[in-house]
């Protein structure tokens, strides 16, 4: 946590409080003298880790309405700074603050500029921060927070006066919608609380006198005025400040309004400096007098803050994605151990009916397997004598056939039965493939078409079954168009033999 | 705002504090990550063992029988020899055998290398063949039949038969071929079932 420092300045004397959580302590005052810089300095280089807030409470304050054309980005920036730069010479400490657009055409814009004209009232604290590296977070006036003081305590007046004690003077301040449009300090010459009370009244008549003067009121214009004082004297305020014509009194008891801003260290007396501090350290306001030059070690802060920060929500965020996979790595693990107990009780069971199976040392699925692939191979277990029974019937039946050889193979029609020794043999043969050669003999004076014929009735024969594909593959005679046809006026060719070849493929039943 | 060496000298520890605790935010959720992914791995891995006992459970209990009665065709595989190592001794006394009772006129064989029949890494059981190319000297065709049908019934092995050539021999009057009419050439395989080597054929 950034510990705030808030550094009270007025004409005599530079009190430091630290704010926290609420509470205000006061932990060193320096008297403004030559000698009073060193230990400020001591004093920061303890805690240059703190942030510093200045609250000064200084006559030497100026404020100025100003009118600029309607500009945006570095040109309204450029101007500002000359019309600063026109009515308070010689001053850095500044600040514009925009009191909004006029509704005509033009568009113009209204400025409130203030400065603090006595800078040199500031110099020697302002190096003293520099020079510890103190981060400074900006000046403030008494007289800038006297608006959000009247908003926290909810007097939403349009136009007001605020009239506040510190130390030893009297902060008057002209507020036009919760912005101060003029502001002054009056001294204080007597610190009874009778004194203080005729201050007041005294206080709130001239000041309207000189807004009056100055036209930023009418001369019949109302105005509230509220005061705030320490409980103990709200009776001799209210009795000394009696509503007039164009003043409406109205006491604040500085206990309660303490409360409603929830500072706990309420104040001893009717000095309001602890209100303004508390305002400080929770609703700063956004402009501040404090150049870019004097806030450079707050921006550092900021950015060591900044990257603290970006480092703490990585972690965080680590953390956070990291407790979330645990959880779900957890989860996983449950039901990891979960399904191994299923597994281990459902194995268990397995096993219990396995054992009930005679015992031949193999496994279920090997033993599925073997016996699977038995009945494959059993159903390659063939013998060729349906196929010899085939082909003698239709032997008997074709006397002029006589069988020289019988090829029976199972396996494709295209392939032979040879078995490469290396190789696996393949036993998926769907066919048995039965090839006959043979010899047709007839009568010495039959013709070719006779020798032919004979041939076709036994194909005929063959092919009366119809699972039966019978392809002549060397017919008796070449009487193809691809081949050479030879005869002559002899008879001894027709006389000879014939020899032929079939092949019958046949589809082995399942 | 403007930078000088000095600002950066006064971020460094921050910005190195800053650098560690990323690294330290990454490593976090990387390792937490990887926690999550390996339990997320070995819940897959369970649940898939789960599955697979619970199938086998399934199974063996809706084919409890079918399993009973494959058992049984183990256990007569095992009875008739076709489990176990190839008792070729037992092969040719039974073609031997078979010769004399068929009163076969001539007959040569040649047993070939065993080899197996399926892919046999990783099981514990697997078919082998044999293959026998056979040649007879047969009177009769029925003769091949009545030698084929004995060698699948007889033969301590699954008798696949592949082909059979029957011709007439070259010349009836050979010394050699005796009462011989036929002349047969025979390829079959003799398929045992034996437990795996391990070693997977070409």
């Amino acid at each position: 946590m950034i510990e705030r420092r808030l550094l009270y300045f007025d004409a005599h004397r530079l009190s430091v409080y630290l704010w926290r959580s609420g509470t205000l302590t006061q932990e060193v005052d320096f008297t403004l003298h030559d000698e009073a810089e060193q230990p400020f300095s001591e004093y920061l280089r303890v805690h240059h880790n703190s942030r510093f807030y200045i609250l000064a409470n200084v006559r030497d304050e100026a404020y100025q309405l100003e009118t600029i054309p309607f500009l945006r980005g570095k040109e309204r920036q450029a101007l500002i700074e000359r019309k600063i730069a026109q009515h308070f010479l010689g001053t850095t400490l500044t600040v514009a603050i925009s009191l909004g657009f006029a509704k005509d055409r033009r568009k113009n814009e209204k400025l409130l500029l203030s400065a603090l004209t006595n800078p040199s009232h500031f110099t020697p604290w302002l190096k003293c921060i520099e020079d510890a590296d103190a981060p400074l977070a900006g000046i403030y006036t008494v007289a800038q927070l006297g608006g959000t003081l009247l908003h926290k305590l909810r007097r939403p007046a349009t136009r007001c006066l605020l009239l506040t004690l510190q130390d030893h003077s009297i902060r008057e301040t002209y507020l036009v919608n919760g912005q101060t449009h003029f502001s002054r300090m009056a001294p204080l010459n007597d610190s009874s609380i009778a004194g203080i009370a005729s201050s007041f009244a005294a206080e709130a008549s001239k000041l309207l006198q000189y807004l009056v003067g100055q036209r930023l009121i009418g001369r019949n214009d109302t105005l509230p005025v509220y005061v705030l004082a320490h409980p103990q004297a709200t009776a001799a305020v209210r009795n000394a400040c009696r509503d007039s014509g164009s003043i409406i009194f109205e006491i604040l008891d500085s206990h309660q309004q303490a409360k409603q801003i929830n500072l706990k260290s309420l104040p001893d007396d009717s000095r309001s400096d602890l209100l303004f501090l508390q305002l400080l350290a929770t609703a700063p306001p956004r402009q501040q007098f404090a150049s870019e030059d004097h806030r450079h070690d707050y921006r550092i802060s900021q950015i060591r803050y900044g990257l603290i920060a970006l480092g703490a929500i990585a972690l965080l965020g680590g953390a956070l994605f990291a407790a979330k996979e645990f959880f779900l790595a957890h989860n996983l693990q449950e039901e990891t151990l979960e399904f191994n107990a299923r597994a281990a009780d459902t194995d268990w069971r397995y096993r219990e009916i396995s054992a009930t199976f005679p015992q031949i040392g193999i496994d279920n699925e090997t033993l599925r397997r073997v016996t699977t692939r038995h009945g494959e191979l059993l159903a390659q277990q063939r013998l060729p004598g349906n196929a010899y029974r085939m082909i003698g019937n239709a032997l008997n039946q074709s006397p002029a056939i006589h069988l020289e050889g019988l090829d029976w193979r199972v396996g494709e029609p295209a392939n032979s039965a040879t078995t490469n020794n290396n190789s696996a043999p393949s036993l998926n043969g769907r066919d048995e493939v039965i090839t006959v050669r043979g010899l047709i003999r007839l009568e010495s004076n039959a013709t070719t078409r006779q020798t032919l014929a004979a041939l076709e009735n036994f194909v005929q024969l063959l092919a009366v079954d119809r699972n039966n594909q019978v392809k002549v593959t060397q017919q008796p005679f070449d009487i193809e168009s691809s081949q050479a046809l030879r005869g002559g006026d002899k008879d001894e060719d027709s006389s000879k033999p014939r020899q032929f070849t079939l092949q019958i493929t046949r589809k082995l039943a399942p | 705002m403007k930078f000088t060496l000095r600002d950066l000298v006064k971020l460094q520890w921050h910005a190195l504090l800053t650098i560690l605790l990323l690294i330290a935010a990454g490593a976090l959720g990387y390792w937490s990550q990887q926690r999550a992914q390996q339990a997320n791995i070995a819940r897959a891995t369970a649940e898939s063992n789960l599955q697979q006992i619970d199938k086998r459970l399934r199974q063996v209990r809706t084919e409890e029988q079918e399993i009973k009665e494959r058992t049984s065709l183990f256990q007569q595989l095992e009875k008739s020899g076709i489990t176990g190592e190839e008792k070729r001794l037992e092969w040719i006394e039974l073609l031997r055998d078979l010769q004399r009772q068929l009163r076969l006129s001539g007959m040569n064989y040649e047993f070939g290398p065993q080899l197996a029949l399926e892919n046999v890494e990783g099981t514990a059981f697997a078919y082998h063949s044999s293959h026998l190319r056979i040649q007879l000297s047969l009177l009769h065709e029925e003769d091949l039949l009545n030698f084929l049908q004995q060698l699948q019934q007889r033969a301590k092995a699954m008798v696949l038969v592949r082909s059979c050539r029957v011709s007439r021999p070259v010349t009836i009057n050979d010394p050699n071929a005796g009462m011989a009419q036929l002349s047969a050439e025979c390829d079959m395989e003799w398929v045992t079932l034996r437990r795996s080597t391990g070693v997977k054929q070409p």
